[in-house]
């Protein structure tokens, strides 16, 4: 097992240095560049030329790839070319608000999606069944945009319930210590604000949970199909052990397997790609910070905030290895 | 000889009395807080980069220059200067700093504090100085032979040419000054850490979310009568609708265009309408066949159907087109009314006389945001009918300037809105500098150099009636040789909760709120 | 007569057990045939502007209503199927080609190939699929094929890692020893005994696929990097309607339904397919 986690570790910093790699690559083939962007009509080409010198934009390809390397070595990710911001401030603002919605986005649909998924092949009623089914499947198919926005209508301009957007009400005061306010406004015990904060909360994570509850729902009714027809939960029933017991003790710990896979990886998606949620809701995430980041073809932003959502994806994923690895001792053999 | 301006503060008072239309009867109200929809929110406000619109409202509620700009009337009004002298030859600016000033952390604002922040851009051993800073190009600094505090309340700058559009330049938002304090304290972070003179002071800041200003009990011309003001992102634009008719916003600029017969009828929701600042045009690209040919050019001018694209484009916020420079601006020349407009006939016939063989292949460049798309599928419309081919080029910003930089697109819509209420601000853009990265890469037009020499004319005299003899002429100019083609001035909506009063309506049309003299009801 | 009545009660079975999923066949087929036939079926020229008639509600003469430009909703929904389901499925199904073949070649030689594989897929993953689409859109520039491309490129490791997930489970089995101990050749091994049952959980994965594709291509278009401007498309519709969504609901919401309708067909059809392909499920009965 340590030997494993070690060699997975290793690999870390390689698949680091490839995403940074490739995102520098890629920047560099997307057409403009961040200086033509932000200072479109009026700078002319001098002032143009010593803004580029000044970034380094002006030197062979191969010479700013060294020199965003060896920065990189450093932990020198610079500074934002558009706003000048320093990009660790950047992802102390950003990183926080969307770890909070990727962990309670994958709560909401691990547990809807699960338990819709159970009650489809359990509850033996076609009815219920391909209800599910259908909600599931809307879930994957709707635009999040699309269910941001209703939602927005429904709850937020309709019924009043819940603010529009944002991540805490406008003008609403509080201190910031990590900048997850989970813990910040619990920390300091401002209630007011929390209750805000959680408002604020619930239709982004909604939509993102909505969305990926389908997934969920699906592998659960796959995973549960699969294994209750198995040899042993056969044998299980025939021992006369209790149909629940049997579901949720052999059943579920098979469908786990899929499950946590499937929410690893939806937690790495979340990081950087809840793009199009964060910018229905305003949410001050980095799906959104990333998008502007490419739209402006702000290097630096885009290089630096890949590379921690890379990062936390590497990491979420050995966490899903070793919970495979506890849960299922068959997958303990050499080929690793 | 000296010009001198003195404004007293009674005048200033009966003058923006004047310049607000929507003064009701009621007696303003103090209290209260206004929540603005931006169309974004900067991740700092440091003056020397930019940071979107979101970023420009909060400079511009926090911060002040040596003047500001009026831009109802042109010209400067006193700012942190309350006077200031001009010497004949336009080279010697003299600022008479009002006395008494404090920054928001209290520092007083003193000349040489004033030196500091403005020689930012141009002294690399200042602390909070940093290498890249963008913005400040447009302060004029390579023009600066010399910037010095005399005593603690006369600043003196002296140029080396003459510049008419200097002035002006310090009421913008790069044009703010920032507290000595707060560039030592916080170095090259100052832009999370602001700390101006002007009428609302920072709160807090959530980078990328929201600004929350306080009212500066202690601001020069008295504490405005908001107490708080919170800037805050809505980038969807269904989704700052959703806010507006909530009530969880105020006041904005970026709401769908669409929407506002819907909203004119609302009880909560009024819409105003703002002042022509912006110019909306197609720069044509004359390096490039078949823009290269003026009679092409010509004939896009009068394909173009203004009243549909104003209607259908634009929800009809815009007003017919006369030239580059706008209707508010010195030496606006009327008569360019009269050739930007739609008459398909001589389109065609100048596509015949042209002799090239229709249907003319043409590339219609564009942003993917806002009007845009729907502008250009309706230019579009109008050229195949005279006998173009149009490809519809939709590119996100970066790609769109990229392109533009590169002198790769063909026809391009943009648009103009200036910072300050200046021609030069418009006719810059034909300059001979910034020529390879424009719209028109007009190093290419025959009247390059007359027409750059004609910009340089513009700012080189101070005397209006000179000034604006050669706007006159640069117009006749540009409408002779159509780089640009022009579709309107856009008098965007404006949209307030029923409560906000004494909305501002010139600033705000071009993307300068001023939001010193709103109150709200009830 | 006995074969007669034994044919019907079979039909009549195989309804019953697959009732959803032909009935979503049947669904998708009626979309494919008005797609394919949509210059014919369409009332009106999806591109004709009529600027004297913009947000027209629904009505007998444009029962969809009309668009910002004028344009007739009902015809451009009629034409709109056919970029984003051709984007759509190619993408779906290149991903799934290269995505199986690139799993199955490291769950089943393991090893090193296994690991570089594996960690490339990671790098591939690591980096959020939204924004390598709009990255590659960004690169390309917009139109049908580059957004084919790249909802296609970022989908490869999803099905990488499913195979490979399946493929490192099947190996272990006895039927798969047993072949291998008669002698078997690895393709022979990998044909016979892997594929056929990687397939459905593959299938199903296609098909939720597919509706992530056109969400992806959906999402594209509202970032304003998706099909070529004015090319009617369902995605495109519903993107550029949204926010119409107050003042002229008609504009989105219909190309909106049709997209969920179509998806929704699909998954029953996949879903169907896949019971009918699983052995195990077929031996149950279920």
């Amino acid at each position: 097992m340590i030997s494993y986690l070690l060699k997975r570790l290793i690999w870390l910093p390689i698949v680091l240095w490839a995403v940074s790699s490739l995102t520098f690559l890629a920047l560099r083939i997307v057409p403009g560049n961040p200086i033509q962007t932000v200072q479109n009509q009026v700078m002319d080409k001098s002032q143009l030329a010593q803004v580029e010198a000044v970034w380094g934009l002006n030197r062979p390809i191969t010479e700013q790839y060294a020199n965003f390397l060896s920065k990189l070595v450093r932990g020198d990710l610079g500074l934002a070319m558009s706003s000048g911001v320093p990009i660790r401030r950047m992802i102390f603002e950003r990183m926080p608000p969307t770890i909070e919605l990727a962990i309670v986005s994958l709560v909401i649909s691990t547990g809807i999606g699960v338990l819709s998924g159970v009650a489809s092949v359990t509850i033996r009623n076609r009815a219920i069944d391909y209800s599910v089914r259908t909600a599931s499947i809307l879930g994957l198919s709707l635009p999040l945009f699309w269910v941001g926005i209703m939602l927005i209508i429904l709850f937020s301009v309709k019924l009043r319930w819940t603010p529009t957007s944002g991540r805490i009400g406008a003008g609403v005061d509080y201190d910031v210590i990590t900048n997850f306010m989970f813990y910040d406004l619990i920390a300091t015990g401002n209630w007011q604000a929390f209750g805000s904060y959680l408002r604020h909360l619930v239709l982004p994570s909604v939509t993102i949970g909505l969305t990926s509850a389908g997934f969920v729902a699906r592998l659960t009714r796959s995973a549960m199909l699969e294994v209750m027809n198995s040899d042993y939960i056969r044998t299980a029933r025939a021992k006369g052990l209790y149909e629940r017991s049997v579901i949720w003790k052999h059943a579920m710990r098979n469908a786990m397997l899929p499950i946590i896979t499937l929410q690893g990886l939806q937690f790495g998606a979340i990081l950087g790609g809840a793009v199009i949620t964060e910018r229905v809701f305003s949410y001050p995430g980095m799906g959104a910070w990333l998008l502007d980041g490419i739209l402006e073809r702000d290097y630096s932003v885009v290089q630096g905030g890949i590379i921690f959502v890379a990062l936390a994806y590497v990491l979420m994923n050995l966490l899903v290895d070793i919970l495979y690895h506890v849960i299922d001792p068959r997958l303990r053999n050499p080929s690793f | 000889m000296f010009r001198r301006r003195t404004f007293s503060a009674t005048l200033i008072v009966i003058l923006l009395l004047f310049s607000l239309g929507t003064a009701t009867a009621e007696d303003p109200q103090y209290g209260g807080t206004l929540v603005f929809g931006a169309e974004s929110m900067g991740d700092s406000f440091d003056i020397g980069f930019w940071h979107g619109f979101g970023g420009v409202h909060v400079i511009d509620t926090i911060g002040e220059g040596l003047v500001r700009a009026d831009f109802e009337n042109g010209g400067a009004l006193p700012g942190l200067a309350e006077s200031w002298e001009i010497s004949d030859d336009g080279l010697v600016y003299t600022f008479h700093i009002r006395e008494g000033m404090t920054f928001h952390d209290g520092e007083p604002v003193t000349a040489a504090a004033i030196v500091r922040s403005m020689k930012r851009p141009i002294n690399p051993d200042d602390p909070s100085y940093i290498e890249g800073m963008y913005m400040y190009g447009n302060q004029g600094t390579g023009n600066w032979e010399s910037l010095e505090a005399v005593d603690d309340h006369t600043v003196v700058l002296t140029l080396m040419q003459p510049n008419a559009t200097q002035l002006l330049v310090f009421s913008r938002p790069d044009g703010i000054i920032i507290s000595p304090k707060a560039l030592d304290e916080y170095g090259t972070e100052v832009g999370l850490n602001m700390s101006a003179a002007g009428p609302y002071k920072i709160e807090r800041f959530v980078p990328g979310q929201e600004a929350v200003l306080a009212a500066n009990e202690d601001y020069w011309a008295g504490r405005p009568y908001i107490d708080q003001i919170v800037i805050r992102a809505f980038p969807d634009e269904a989704a700052i609708l959703a806010a507006l008719e909530a009530g969880e916003i105020d006041m904005t600029l970026y709401a769908p265009f669409t929407s506002v017969p819907r909203l004119q009828n609302s009880d909560t929701i009024r819409v105003e309408v703002g002042a022509p600042l912006v110019n909306l045009f197609a720069g044509a690209n004359v390096a490039m066949a078949p823009l290269d040919n003026v009679l092409i050019r010509r004939a896009i001018n009068y394909a173009l159907d203004r009243d549909v694209l104003i209607e259908a484009g634009l929800n009809g916020f815009a007003e017919r087109p006369a030239s580059l420079i706008g209707p508010l601006d010195l030496g606006f020349d009327e008569s360019g009314r009269e050739i930007s407009v739609y008459d398909p006939e001589r389109a065609r016939e100048l596509i015949a006389e042209s002799g090239m063989e229709t249907p003319i292949p043409l590339e219609v460049a564009y942003e993917n945001n806002r009007f845009w798309p729907q502008l250009a599928e309706l230019i579009a419309a109008d050229l195949e009918a005279v006998g173009f081919d149009v490809t519809l080029d939709r590119l996100d910003t970066g790609s769109f300037w990229g392109k533009v930089g590169d002198g790769q697109t063909q026809l391009s819509i943009n648009q103009r809105s200036t910072f300050v209420p200046d021609p030069h601000g418009k006719a810059i853009l034909m300059a001979r500098a910034g020529a390879e990265g424009s719209q028109t890469q007009h190093q290419a037009l025959e009247v390059a150099d007359e027409i750059d020499s004609l910009i340089t004319a513009g700012i080189s005299t101070a005397v209006e009636a000179e000034r604006a003899a050669v706007y006159k002429e640069f117009q006749a100019l540009m409408l002779d040789h159509l780089p640009y083609i022009y579709i309107g001035y856009l008098t965007p909506p404006i949209f307030v909760n029923a409560r906000v009063q004494n909305v501002e309506t010139f600033g705000t049309a071009g993307g300068r709120i001023n939001l010193r003299e709103v109150w709200l009801s009830e | 007569m006995g074969a007669e009545k034994n044919t019907a009660w079979r039909i009549g079975a195989f309804w019953r057990r697959y009732d959803i999923a032909l009935l979503g066949g049947a669904i998708f087929a009626f979309i494919l045939l008005i797609t394919i036939l949509a210059s014919v079926v369409a009332p009106y020229d999806p591109m004709a502007r009529n600027i004297r008639n913009l947000f027209a509600t629904p009505s007998a003469e444009n029962p969809f209503g009309t668009d910002q430009l004028g344009r007739d909703v009902l015809s451009r929904v009629i034409h709109g199927g056919r970029p984003i389901l051709s984007a759509s499925f190619t993408a779906v199904f290149s991903a799934l080609a290269v995505g199986t073949t690139v799993g199955v070649a490291g769950g089943y030689v393991g090893g090193w190939l296994d690991t570089a594989l594996m960690r490339l897929m990671d790098v591939m993953l690591s980096f959020p699929s939204i924004l390598l689409a709009i990255l590659i859109v960004a690169t390309l520039g917009v139109g049908l094929l580059n957004v084919t491309v790249a909802i296609g490129f970022a989908m490869v490791p999803v099905f990488a890692r499913l195979a490979r997930s399946i493929v490192i489970t099947l190996v272990y089995e006895e039927y798969v020893a047993a072949a291998r101990s008669l002698g078997a050749s690895d393709l022979h091994i990998i044909w016979k005994h892997i594929l056929p049952n990687m397939m459905p959980p593959i299938i199903v994965q296609a098909s939720a696929m597919l509706a992530v594709a056109i969400g992806t291509a959906s999402a594209l278009n509202f970032i304003g990097l998706g099909v070529e401007p004015g090319t009617p498309d369902w995605g495109m519709m519903v993107a550029e309607g949204q926010r119409l969504i107050f003042d002229a609901p008609h504009v989105p919401v219909f190309p909106g339904l049709v997209i969920t309708i179509t998806v929704l067909s699909v998954n029953y059809m996949g879903d169907g397919l896949r019971d009918h392909l699983d052995p195990k499920l077929r031996r149950q009965g279920i």
